[in-house]
C-alpha cells in the first residue's frame, strides 16, 4: 500500500502543472465555502442572540433595538407587572452610512442589570458621571481608531471615551452614552426608544400593549435580520457547495484519465500481488495531494480576501470569521471533494477486467 | 473552420465519456457563475442612479434612518415659504420602518393628493385608498409578499386591506403607503412627520434650492436637503458589499473555467501525443495544431456554457417561485437578461480558450520525434 501512495505522490510531482491546476480548482471552490461560512458565522454569532431572561417593549413593528421605536416615557406607567424597568435609546446617527455609529442612550442606575459584557479598557459608565462621557464597543473602537481619554465625534458633539467594553454580539458596533445625554442630543425631550423588562413575569413575548406597542423578546430584532438574510445565504450554500461538486467532478476525470493511461502499469501491479485496496490508495494519495494544495492556496485566499472585504450596514458590519470551527469544516469540505473526486475512478479500475488490462497497450 | 468543427464535433461524441465528464465539471462552474453574476447585477440594477428628479428630500439632520428623526412645521413653512417661484409643491412625508408578518417593510405616508404628482406612484390595479383602513401596495412588496387585491396586512396592531397596487421608480416599488390622515390616527399626533419632499418648480434651478433651503435659519443645522436621486442610493453600502463580493466570487467562477480546460486539454495532450505527432508529421504546424486545440476549447465550452446556463436558468425560474430573497427589506428578484447570456458566452469562450493555450505551449517548442517519444 506505502509503495503504491509513494508512486501515486511521484505521479502527481511529475504531472506537476495539472496538479497545480486542478489544486487551483480545487481552491477556487474552497474560498468561496470559506468566505460564505466565515461571513455566516460571525451574523450568527453576533446578530442571533437571543436574551431569554430579558423583554423588549417596543412600538409594534418595529425594530426598536436597533431604530425605529420612539416612545413616551409614559409608557413605563402601563407596565404593571415588571419588577424592573430599564428605558433605552436606540438609534443610528451620523451624515452618511461611513461615518454612522449605533447609539444607545441606557439609564446609568440601572443598565447594567440587563446588559453582560466586559471592560476591556477603562471603565463602565456609572450614576454620577459628568455629561458627555462615551463607553464604545470593541469593534467601534478598533474600526474608529478610538482610545481609552480619546473622543469620539456623535451628531457633532465630543464625547469623552471612558471605556471600551465587548460582549461578542453586534453591541461592539454601539457607542454608550447616558439616557440624558442621548435625549440632549437627539432632542427627544423624555422620549425612549424602548423599555427593557425581565421575563418570566406578568408581560410575555408576543403580548400587544395599548397605543401600538408590543412585548418583544430581547434580541429579537437582530434574529430578524439574520432570518431575513437566511435565504440568500442559503442560496450563496448551494453554490458553494456546487463548486465543491464541480472540482469533485474534475478531479475524478483527471484522476481516471491519468489512470487510463496507466492501465497496463496499474494491471501488472495489480498481477504481481498488490490488490485492489492498493490502487485505491494510489489514486486517493493524488486526489488528496490535489486538495490539499487546493485548501492551502483556498485558505490563505480565503483569510486574504476576508481581511479586505465586509458586509456594511448603517454602523454594522459582518466580517468574515475563520474561527477553528469554520476551518474544520472547511478540510472536511475539501475531503469531501477528495473522496468524491478518487471513488469513482476507484470503482471503475476496480470494474475492469485484469487480463483486459494486461493485454491493452 | 467548418470542417475543423465538424471534426471536432465528431471526436467529441466518439470520445463521449470523457467529453461528458469534462462538459459536465465546466457545467457546474457555468451554473454557479451564472447565478453569481445574476444576482450581483440584479443588485448593480437596484444601485443604479435612478432618472434625474426634480424632488428635494428634507431630513433631520444626522439621522440614518429617517423612522427616527421629525420635522418641525417651521421648517415645512420654510419650503413653502419658496412656492411657487421656485417651489411647486411640498408634501410631508411619515417614514416608517415596521415588519408586517415577518417581514420587515418600508411604510410611507403622505398627502393622497402628492402620491401622483411627487412621488411618481402609478396604480397598476385596483384603485387609491377612499375607504378608511385601506393602503396600496408597491408591485414589489405583492410579488414578494404574495399580496393581491384585497389581502389583509396587520399594520400597528390594525387590520388594513390592499384596495391597490402601484409601480413607483427606485426601492419605492418595495413600499407600502397610507394616506397621511391614516397614518394620524394610527400612529398618532405626536410625531406626525419624518420628513418632507420638495418638488422644485420647472423653471427653477434644482440645486440653487437645495443651497437655498439649507441655508434657511430655521433649517440650517438641524435639517439636512439631499436632493432625492442622492438620498435613495445613500442606505444601500450593504447591497454594494454584498455585490462586490458577488462579483469576486463570480470571477473565481470564471477562472475554474481556466483551469479546468487546462487539466482537460493538457490531459488529451499526453493522451494524444502520437496523434498530434502525426498530424504535425503531415504538414500541420504548431500554431495550426494549437489553433484546433482553443477551437476545440471554445467548441467545449459553448457547449458547457448551453448546459450551465440552462441548469441556471431552470434554478432561478424554481428559486423566484419559491422562497423570496430579501436584502434590508427589500425584495430582491433576480433574472438571467440577455446580456448577461451574451457576456456570460464572451466570457466562458475566452476563459476556455485561454486554459487551452496555456496548457498547449509546451507543445510548440516539441519536434514530431519528442511528441511521439511522449
Amino acid at each position: 500500500m506505502i509503495t503504491m501512495m509513494r508512486l501515486g505522490l511521484q505521479e502527481a510531482k511529475m504531472r506537476w502543472r495539472m496538479t497545480i491546476m486542478m489544486g487551483l480548482t480545487v481552491a477556487a471552490s474552497i474560498v468561496c465555502f470559506l468566505l460564505l461560512n466565515a461571513y455566516r458565522t460571525d451574523l450568527v454569532s453576533r446578530y442571533s442572540v437571543l436574551a431569554m431572561d430579558y423583554l423588549v417593549v417596543q412600538e409594534s413593528g418595529s425594530m426598536g433595538e436597533w431604530t425605529g421605536s420612539r416612545l413616551p416615557v409614559s409608557v413605563s406607567q402601563n407596565l404593571t407587572g415588571a419588577s424592573l424597568i430599564v428605558p433605552e435609546i436606540h438609534t443610528i446617527v451620523g451624515t452618511s452610512p461611513e461615518n454612522a455609529i449605533m447609539l444607545r442612550g441606557v439609564g446609568l442606575d440601572n443598565y447594567e442589570q440587563v446588559e453582560t459584557y466586559k471592560m476591556t479598557a477603562g471603565r463602565a459608565l456609572h450614576t454620577g458621571d459628568l455629561p458627555r462621557q462615551a463607553m464604545v464597543g470593541a469593534l467601534l473602537a478598533k474600526e474608529r481608531h478610538l482610545t481609552l481619554g480619546g473622543t469620539i465625534v456623535i451628531r457633532g458633539r465630543n464625547f469623552k471615551v471612558v471605556g471600551i467594553f465587548s460582549n461578542g454580539t453586534y453591541t461592539d458596533h454601539e457607542a454608550w452614552i447616558s439616557l440624558s445625554d442621548a435625549q440632549a442630543l437627539l432632542g427627544w425631550g423624555s422620549d425612549v426608544s424602548v423599555f427593557v423588562i425581565p421575563a418570566g413575569e406578568k408581560l410575555k413575548a408576543g403580548d400587544i400593549l395599548p397605543g401600538g406597542l408590543s412585548v418583544v423578546q430581547k434580541g429579537e430584532s437582530g434574529v430578524n435580520m439574520v432570518r431575513e438574510l437566511s435565504p440568500i445565504f442559503n442560496l450563496l450554500g448551494l453554490v458553494t457547495v456546487t463548486l465543491g461538486v464541480a472540482a469533485a467532478v474534475v478531479l475524478a476525470n483527471m484522476l481516471w484519465r491519468l489512470a487510463w493511461l496507466q492501465r497496463r502499469d496499474i494491471a501488472i501491479i495489480q498481477s504481481i500481488g498488490f490488490g485492489k485496496p492498493a490502487v485505491a490508495g494510489f489514486l486517493l494519495v493524488q486526489g488528496t495531494s490535489i486538495a490539499l494544495l487546493g485548501f492551502g492556496i483556498g485558505v490563505l485566499l480565503a483569510v486574504g480576501l476576508g481581511k479586505f472585504t465586509q458586509l456594511s450596514a448603517n454602523g454594522s458590519s459582518i466580517h468574515a470569521v475563520f474561527d477553528t470551527h469554520i476551518l474544520l469544516i472547511t478540510f472536511l469540505y475539501a475531503c469531501l471533494i477528495t473522496a468524491a473526486g478518487s471513488a469513482m475512478p476507484a470503482w471503475w479500475l476496480a470494474r475492469l477486467n485484469l487480463a483486459e488490462l494486461l493485454r491493452s497497450e | 473552420m467548418f470542417t475543423a468543427t465538424l471534426f471536432i464535433l465528431k471526436d467529441m461524441r466518439h470520445d463521449w465519456g470523457r467529453t461528458l465528464l469534462a462538459l459536465l465539471g465546466l457545467a457546474v462552474v457555468i451554473f454557479c457563475y451564472q447565478i453569481l453574476i445574476s444576482l450581483a447585477d440584479t443588485f448593480a440594477d437596484y444601485l443604479a442612479a435612478p432618472g434625474v428628479s426634480r424632488n428635494l428630500i428634507v431630513t433631520q439632520a444626522e439621522f440614518i434612518d429617517p423612522s427616527d428623526a421629525s420635522l418641525d412645521p417651521a421648517a415645512l413653512e420654510a419650503a413653502r415659504s419658496l412656492e411657487p417661484g421656485l417651489v411647486h409643491r411640498t408634501s410631508p412625508v411619515m417614514f416608517r420602518q415596521i415588519r408586517i408578518g415577518d417581514r420587515l417593510v418600508a411604510l410611507r405616508s403622505a398627502p393622497i393628493e402628492d402620491w401622483q404628482s411627487i412621488f411618481h406612484l402609478t396604480l397598476i390595479e385596483g384603485s387609491w385608498p377612499t375607504q378608511p383602513l385601506e393602503v396600496v401596495v408597491g408591485e414589489g412588496a405583492a410579488r414578494a409578499n404574495h399580496w393581491t387585491l384585497g389581502s389583509i396586512l396587520l399594520i400597528y396592531g390594525s387590520q388594513f386591506h390592499v384596495s391597490g397596487i402601484f409601480r413607483a421608480p427606485g426601492a419605492s416599488f418595495a413600499t407600502v403607503w397610507m394616506p397621511f390622515d391614516q397614518a394620524l390616527q394610527l400612529f398618532g399626533p405626536r410625531r406626525p412627520n419624518q420628513g418632507m419632499y420638495v418638488q422644485v418648480a420647472d423653471n427653477a434651478d434644482v440645486e440653487e434650492v437645495r443651497a437655498r433651503l439649507q441655508a434657511d435659519p430655521r433649517l440650517s443645522g438641524r435639517y439636512t436637503v439631499f436632493l432625492e436621486d442622492n438620498y435613495t442610493n445613500r442606505n444601500n453600502q450593504f447591497m454594494k458589499d454584498f455585490r462586490s463580493l458577488m462579483l469576486i466570487a463570480s470571477g473565481l467562477a470564471l477562472l475554474a473555467v481556466v483551469f479546468g480546460t487546462f487539466t482537460t486539454t493538457s490531459l488529451s495532450l499526453v493522451e494524444r501525443s502520437r496523434e498530434i505527432a502525426i498530424l504535425r508529421s503531415v504538414g500541420f504546424t504548431p500554431v495550426r495544431v494549437q489553433e484546433f486545440l482553443l477551437l476545440r476549447a471554445i467548441l467545449q465550452g459553448l457547449l458547457a456554457y448551453l448546459l450551465g446556463l440552462s441548469a441556471a436558468w431552470v434554478y432561478v425560474t424554481y428559486q423566484q417561485a419559491g422562497e423570496r430573497l430579501f436584502i434590508e427589506g427589500l425584495p430582491i428578484f433576480f433574472q438571467i437578461s440577455a446580456n448577461q447570456v451574451i457576456s456570460g458566452a464572451v466570457w466562458v469562450c475566452a476563459m476556455a480558450a485561454l486554459g487551452a493555450w496555456l496548457s498547449s505551449r509546451w507543445m510548440m517548442s516539441l519536434q514530431v520525434a519528442d511528441l511521439l517519444r511522449a
